[in-house]
């Protein structure tokens, strides 16, 4: 008995590790100038078996591919701050695998100070 | 006469300058801690009977900005709505008026002799009944206030607004303030114009500068809401990155607050002349 739970506790960690998605590049660097990026990304993506599977971008559904076990897929997005890309099965709703693009910026971020007015200077 | 001149002067200053914009003192790096200080001479006047002006002679400057969160010289803000136009706080800090109310002499700050009692007890005998010694009234406590602030910035120009009340139960109301400020550039001076105006509630006023029956001897004297006025100039010379001379200029208006007998003076002014060093 312990065995069988054994073997079927493996086999399921097995089978997660078997579902990935892969995003190039994986990071945006925003200037002062601009604070945005334009990314071609490229997914690639790998299932433990054939399933229906959509590409999420946050809340948003990119595409949608049926009983495919891999596949890869292009996508022009507009990056401002930190997203999560990922594989939802549609008739679960269960996520599948997910990958994040973030966001670094190359300069000091600056505010306008907000001193008192009974401030010295 | 001489201070409505200098009014005048700042106000003049601030129309009729240059152009260009002084961004680098009124922005901060977020996440980053800014630390000066301000070595020269100046002082506080202080516009009651009895009371010490306070001298200026070390002026330390400590802010940092997070992302929401900022302490900026004594003031503790947490900013809900901010753009690069505008921005709504909540913000906390002492109630200024308590520093009238603090013994500022180097005799009390570094208590080397005892000499401070005797001075209280012989102002005691000199005071008319108009002239009211802030040593002879009870202490008033160091005051919490906490409220809203908002700021409109327009290139050079900062408007702003904000209302608070006390947080710990010592005069149960609110203060305002409307202000502009004027940021330029005069060759290598950055410059930088204030014009404002403080509301103060009569239960602030009554509370500091109000007098119970016990305080006086002609009963208890109220103070009633007032709008007090003020203006400020203050000028910086840059001297390679991180030294810079300094000067502050501001006037205080206290007309409004004739009617309380602790008043020498209808102003308080604030000067300063020194060096910057920032770390």
């Amino acid at each position: 008995m312990l065995v069988v739970f054994a073997a079927s506790f493996f086999s399921n960690l097995s089978v997660a590790k078997a579902s990935s998605l892969n995003v190039s590049p994986k990071v945006c660097v925003v200037s002062e100038q601009q604070e945005f990026c334009d990314l071609e990304l490229k997914f690639k993506w790998q299932l433990s078996e054939p399933s229906d599977v959509c590409l999420y971008q946050q809340d948003t559904q990119l595409q949608c591919w049926q009983g495919v076990k891999k596949g890869q897929f292009n996508y022009k997005a507009r990056v401002q701050v930190e997203t999560i890309y990922s594989l939802i099965n549609p008739l679960t709703g269960v996520s599948l695998a997910s990958v994040q693009v973030e966001v670094q910026t190359a300069y000091a971020k600056k505010k306008h100070r907000l001193r008192s007015p009974w401030s010295f200077f | 006469m001489v201070l409505h001149l200098r009014i005048k002067i700042c106000i003049l200053l601030a129309l009729f300058s240059a152009n260009a914009i002084a961004q680098t003192q009124q922005h901060i790096s977020t996440d980053e801690l800014k630390m000066s200080v301000s070595l020269g001479g100046g002082v506080i006047s202080n516009p009651l009977h009895g009371a010490d002006n306070i001298p200026l002679v070390v002026v330390p400057q400590v802010a940092y900005y997070g992302q929401n969160w900022f302490f900026d010289n004594g003031r503790l803000g947490y900013s809900f709505i901010q753009s690069d136009t505008h921005n709504i706080s909540f913000v906390s800090e002492i109630n200024p008026e308590s520093r009238f109310f603090i013994d500022w002499h180097p005799q009390n700050i570094f208590p080397l002799t005892a000499t401070a009692n005797n001075e209280i007890l012989e102002s005691q005998h000199i005071e008319s009944p108009r002239q009211i010694n802030i040593n002879n009234i009870q202490k008033r406590r160091v005051v919490l206030d906490a409220g809203v602030s908002y700021v409109f910035v327009k290139q050079q120009h900062v408007f702003s607004a904000q209302l608070l009340h006390d947080v710990n139960s010592v005069y149960n109301s609110f203060r305002g303030s409307l202000q502009w400020q004027y940021h330029f550039d005069l060759k290598v001076l950055e410059l930088k114009s204030t014009l404002g105006v403080n509301y103060k509630s009569a239960q602030l006023n009554n509370y500091f500068y109000g007098l119970n029956k016990t305080e006086s001897l002609y009963g208890e004297i109220e103070v009633g809401s007032s709008w007090q006025p003020y203006a400020k100039i203050d000028v910086r010379w840059p001297v390679g990155k991180a030294n810079a001379l300094r000067f502050h200029l501001a006037y205080y208006d206290y007309s409004a607050m004739d009617s309380s007998p602790l008043f020498e003076h209808d102003y308080s002014m604030t000067a300063f002349i020194g060096f910057e060093h920032t770390f």
